[in-house]
């Protein structure tokens, strides 16, 4: 026990197994106790000890082993293991269960139970069960133990080989050293970057062969070291290396160590990536990069990069300057644009621009485009790129400021379109006489094109007899001269000649040396043509002249006659010379030669027109009235140089004036006699003339009434109207008619039929208008009462219609109410005749029951009359809405539900292919159940009925026949057999309201009925009705059939 | 569970029409279920218990009401409106029974939950056929709802 301590006090690991000894030394006395085996703890012998003393024992001694968990035995005990776990399991059943056995076993065997080879067995039998659950346990741990390793071996071994894999295949070189820092992993890769293979360097140091870069050798073992040592236990850097054939290869080394617990190196592994020719191509970027920057700034050309704005909807709205050079600022003059967005330094900056740049940016498509910058007045040669990709949305732009440039272009464009759009042929030659140019008037005037004719001589469009001018002209111009407004010739391709003013001036080249000829060429051939043209019509209006009466007269600015017709002065008979001393003067009327001498004066010094009339003495001795008519003739400043004008000779006018005016007397004598009112207007509507009778009914006066005056005679509520009709009848010229009031000079009004019709001229158009007013006041009196009457009349219609409505009303519910109300009676007496008629069954007297039955017989049939009145009515009243109707299948349906129809009774047979009829299916129900209900109801006497419904198309009808063979009907009934109340004779004579029925709702179809009969032979009843196909089938509630 | 209702009130101010069916009824066996009363009123009355109708055992719930439709004051609308309204019987099967072949009164009736329309027929012999299909339909099949048609 002390030994024991001693080892745990200096942390030796003998202390626990001292602690067991205590323990197992104790453990036999306290055996012996507990199975009163005295050998082990005789007093008489060395080791006696007490009880308490022994349980003390085996606790401190339980302690003592335990205290050091960690170490010696114990340690089996606290490991978390499946063997600690198996330890922990079964150490208690160990101990316990052979004690007790034990214990069980000897208070059995000195209490006599059994003897002592029976307890020793069942000791031994309990120590097989425990050890052999033992074994089992541990055997079946084992097994899932070895199971277990098996599967993380597999598991390992996969894991190895894939990181094999991944090693052998790394775009990343792997090399690793072991913890001498001799190499253990050489990787493909390394192989490939460094051109040693594996089996050359592993085992090898890096000092071993020439790998490590002289230059960075100190930079690489220092790293190195700090990996070793694990201060630096993860590490980047960058070097060079040789290769194997003493090449310089560029590395990035990712290298990191591993330490055991003590801190001593395991391994390094590192990554290794070959980035010579990275490193070349940044070198190389690098310098690119230099030069770029240089061009930049010297650059003659603006340059710039630029990122485009874009707005929500992806539309380029803007750019912002990433980077300007200096001469961009020279250009553009935007100072200091860098980071700025366009729209900031200039507001107004053309949205083309950056439409442009936009799709640069959008499309990568470079664009190279010429554009203004209105705020500045530039114009500027753009071409624009994008750069850096899609993504950045960045365009740079060369730009060269072309404003000068542009400037020159535009006047030459200018020039150049003066000269084409020129009419005149604009022609230049050099001094040889060589065509130089060639414009469109020159095309279009003389009919050569320009590449035809340029470089050509000029003698082409000379005529052979003007060569000599052409060679002067050259020899002015050599001089400096210029020539203008030269009238000449010049020959057209086609071989015309055609007349040309020319305009010819020396070009001269910049230092002012004639080096050609500039010639301009109008045709004046229209300007010939013209000053022809005038001559000729001079002499034509002097023909004109002489061949009228008196012809014309031209004075000169003094009003004194420098010209007359030969035709006047051979009516007055005087010479020229004569009349241009106002002779013309001398032979005036004495009445008309004092008032034309002093208003032809007037008129010269007032420069107005001249017209008047007078009469001049022929020859003949006659008086002859001429109009003369005359303007002044002004030059261009408006200065009377000359008179002209004509002497008309009106004689034929004068005497046709005097019959008009006869023939006017003659009319208004006529209009001022007639009974109405009557009046002339202009075309434009202006009254110049109402008859007498107008004047005395309206007691005016003509001053009054002219024009437009007459508008006072009018009733105010009426005027605006009137005018309206008649303004609209003088713009459209046609004639007017209406009635309306005039005041009378009573003050009153009176109606007139007022009718104007337009006198037309050649053209159609109303010129005057003629009107009458014709006084209708006692016929429009007349039909005023006529009205009134017709107005009462109609009232009077109306009401009385109304009221024989209401009353139809009253009458259809009263023939219904009665209809109906007569059915209860009815009911009752039939009902009670029927209960008196099953209580007299047994009892005598024949007579009776047969009045009985009369009684019974009679309610039936008036039933019957009331339910067909009803019918009837109902058939006059109800709506019937029509729609195809399939009668074959009505038919048949029919003849299924209805127990008169059915076969014992009658035999009806209908057509298998009955067409659709526009009917209304209720109302065609009523038909055919009265039509085949009267077939079979009138069978000849002793003979089944036999019936056939059959159906034509007969001019846009269908024809349904209802054939039977019955007992037929009288000629004498024929005409009647539809009527209301008329009936056949027969077995069972019928109400006399079913065929009317019939009529009455076919009529209400739209259709028609008839029939053909042969008295004993049999009846052919037919309706006739439109075809239901001709209307679309039904579709609104409207075209609806009634439900049934 | 209430008490079987197996009679047959019939509302019909008209004496012949009652008389006859009271002996299509009799004729038919079914005396003691044929119940009538003569007007609208004498319905409604009737239906609540109330009046000379207080006595459930001399006047017990109908099993089905047969309705004439024209009758003074109330007529059988007002009683079929106030039966489909009542809290208690507006399941009573109800088969209006008149003379009117006008269609507007069959939808109307239809309409206001009648559950059959029955032509007031003019035969004795009919009369009973109305009484058998009643005691049939209505009281031996232990109705049908109101409102089944």
């Amino acid at each position: 026990m002390g030994a024991g301590l001693v080892a745990l006090a200096r942390g030796r690991r003998g202390s626990s197994y001292f602690g067991l000894a205590v323990c197992l030394i104790d453990l036999v006395p306290l055996v012996g106790f507990a199975y009163h085996i005295e050998g082990f703890y005789d007093r008489s012998r060395p080791t006696v000890i007490s009880g308490p003393t022994v349980i003390a024992l085996i606790v401190l001694g339980t302690g003592l082993a335990l205290a050091r968990p960690a170490h010696g035995p114990m340690v089996v005990l606290w490991r978390k293991d499946a063997g600690g776990r198996l330890f922990r399991q079964w150490l208690p059943l160990v101990v316990l269960v052979p004690l007790a056995v034990g214990f069980l076993a000897a208070q059995g065997w000195h209490r006599g139970f059994y003897d002592p080879e029976f307890g020793a067995g069942m000791l031994v039998l309990a120590l097989v069960v425990i050890f052999t659950g033992l074994l089992w346990q541990s055997a079946a741990r084992l097994s899932m133990l070895e199971r277990a390793e098996r599967r993380t071996k597999e598991e390992l071994s996969e894991l190895s080989q894939r990181l094999s894999y991944h090693v052998t295949h790394s775009p990343l070189a792997v090399i690793e050293w072991g913890p001498e820092m001799r190499l253990t992993r050489w990787s493909k890769e390394a192989e490939r970057i460094f051109g040693w293979r594996a089996e050359e360097v592993l085992g090898k140091r890096m000092e071993d062969f020439r790998w490590s870069y002289d230059e960075d050798r100190p930079r690489v073992s220092k790293v190195s070291g700090n990996l070793q040592i694990g201060t630096d236990p993860k590490r980047f850097s960058a070097n060079r290396n040789y290769r194997k054939d003493g090449t310089i290869v560029h590395c990035e080394w990712y290298s990191s160590s591993l330490h055991d617990e003590g801190g001593k190196l395991r391994s390094i592994l590192s990554l290794v990536l070959d980035v010579t020719e990275r490193n070349r191509a940044e070198a190389a970027l690098r310098r690119s990069e230099e030069r770029y920057r240089t061009l930049f700034d010297t650059l003659i050309e603006g340059f710039c990069t630029v990122e485009i704005l874009f707005d929500a909807d992806g539309r380029p709205v803007d750019y912002r300057f990433l980077e300007v050079n200096p001469a961009f600022e020279k250009h553009t003059g935007l100072h200091q644009a860098q980071g700025k967005s366009m729209r900031d330094l200039a507001p107004d900056h053309e949205a083309l621009w950056v439409e442009i740049l936009g799709k640069v940016a959008l499309t990568g498509e470079a664009a190279h485009f010429e554009s203004e910058a209105k705020a500045r007045g530039c114009h500027y040669d753009l071409c624009a790129y994008r750069v850096d990709g899609p993504e950045s949305r960045k365009v740079a732009i060369l730009l060269n400021d072309v404003t000068g440039r542009k400037r020159e272009q535009e006047t030459r464009a200018r020039l150049a379109a003066i000269v084409e759009s020129s009419e005149d042929a604009i022609i230049g030659k050099d001094l040889d006489g060589m065509i130089t140019s060639w414009n469109a008037g020159a095309e279009h005037l003389l009919g050569y094109r320009a590449d035809e004719v340029i470089g050509q001589p000029i003698k082409r469009i000379i005529p052979p007899e003007l060569q000599a001018e052409e060679a002067a002209i050259l020899a002015r111009v050599r001089r400096g001269e210029s020539v203008a407004h030269l009238e000449t010739a010049r020959l057209t391709r086609d071989g015309r000649l055609i007349p040309a003013s020319m305009s010819i001036s020396p070009i001269r080249d910049a230092a002012g040396a004639i080096i050609g000829v500039s010639k301009i060429l109008r045709d004046i051939t229209a300007r010939k043509e013209a000053e022809e043209s005038l001559r000729e019509s001079e002499r034509l209006y002097r023909a004109i002249g002489e061949s009228i009466d008196y012809g014309i007269w031209i004075c000169d600015a003094a009003g004194r006659n420098t010209y007359a017709s030969e035709s006047f002065l051979k009516l007055v008979g005087m010479t020229q010379e004569e009349c241009s001393r106002f002779g013309w003067a001398d032979v005036l009327h004495p009445e008309d030669a004092e008032a034309t001498i002093a208003a032809w004066k007037y008129c010269v010094e007032k420069g107005g027109p001249w017209y008047r009339e007078h009469r001049y003495r022929g020859c003949d001795g006659q008086w002859h009235p001429i109009l003369a008519c005359g303007v002044a003739v002004r030059d261009e400043r408006g200065r009377i140089t000359r008179w002209a004008g004509i002497n008309l000779d009106i004689s034929r006018l004068k005497r046709a004036e005097e019959t008009l005016r006869e023939s006017e007397r003659q009319f208004r004598m006529l209009a001022d006699s007639i009974p109405n009112l009557a009046w002339w207007a202009d075309g434009d509507g202006y009254i110049t003339w109402y008859n007498q009778r107008w004047y005395e009914y309206t007691g005016t006066i003509p001053e009054q009434m002219e024009g437009w005056g007459w508008q006072s005679v009018h009733h105010p509520e009426m005027l605006t109207k009137v005018l309206a009709r008649w303004k609209a009848s003088i713009a459209s010229g046609e004639p007017f008619e209406m009635d309306f009031p005039l005041r009378g000079a009573d003050g009153r009004y009176r109606w007139f039929l007022t009718r104007i019709i337009p006198l037309r001229d050649a053209a159609g158009k109303a010129v005057r208008w003629f009107g009458t007013n014709t006084d209708v006041t006692e016929k429009r009196e007349a039909e005023e009462v006529l009205e009134r009457g017709k107005e009462k009349l109609e009232g009077l219609v109306a009401e009385r219609t109304a009221k024989l409505q209401e009353l139809v009303g009253e009458l259809e519910h009263f023939s219904y109410t009665i209809t109906h109300d007569m059915r209860a009676p009815l009911r009752a007496m039939r009902g009670f005749a029927e209960v008196v008629e099953e209580l007299c069954a047994q009892c005598p007297g024949e007579q009776q029951k047969i009045f009985l039955r009369r009684i019974i017989t009679a309610a039936e049939r008036m039933d019957l009359l009331i339910t067909d009145a009803l019918n009837y009515s109902k058939a006059v009243r109800q709506e019937l809405p029509l729609a195809p109707v399939d009668v074959g299948r009505l038919l048949r349906g029919m003849l299924d539900s209805y127990p008169e129809f059915q076969s014992s009774q009658a035999e009806i047979t209908v057509e298998r292919e009955m067409p659709l009829v526009l009917g209304n299916e209720a109302a065609l129900t009523q038909c055919f159940s009265n039509l085949l209900g009267n077939a079979v109801k009138f069978a000849q006497p002793g003979r089944r009925a036999e019936v056939r419904v059959l159906s034509e198309l007969k001019d846009g009808w269908v024809r349904l026949w209802v054939e039977d063979n019955g007992i037929g009907i009288s000629a004498s009934m024929m005409p009647r057999v539809f009527d209301m109340f008329s009936r056949r004779q027969g077995a069972q004579a019928g109400t006399g309201i079913g065929l009317a029925l019939v009529r009455k709702v076919a009529d209400r179809m739209g259709g028609r009925v008839g029939v053909e009969s042969e008295p004993g032979k049999g009846s052919r009843f037919w309706v006739e009705l439109r075809p239901g196909d001709a209307r679309r089938a039904p579709h609104g509630p409207g075209d609806m059939a009634e439900p049934a | 569970m209430t008490r079987m209702k197996s009679i047959v009130l019939y509302a019909e101010d008209e004496e012949n029409d009652a008389l006859l069916m009271r002996l299509a009824f009799a004729k038919e066996g079914l005396a003691e279920v044929f119940h009538r009363v003569s007007n609208g009123q004498a319905a409604i009355d009737y239906l609540s218990g109330t009046g000379a109708y207080a006595d459930r055992e001399q006047h017990p719930e109908p099993g089905v009401m047969l309705l004439d439709l024209n009758m003074p004051e109330m007529d059988g609308f007002d009683v079929l409106k106030w039966i489909r309204a009542h809290p208690l019987h507006h399941e009573l099967p109800v088969v209006v029974f008149s003379s009117s072949v006008r269609e507007e009164d069959r939808a109307r009736a239809r309409v206001l939950g009648a559950n059959d329309f029955v032509v007031k027929p003019n035969s004795g012999a009919l009369f009973r056929e109305v009484a058998r299909k009643l005691k049939e339909r209505w009281l031996d099949a232990g109705g049908v709802k109101a409102g089944d048609q």
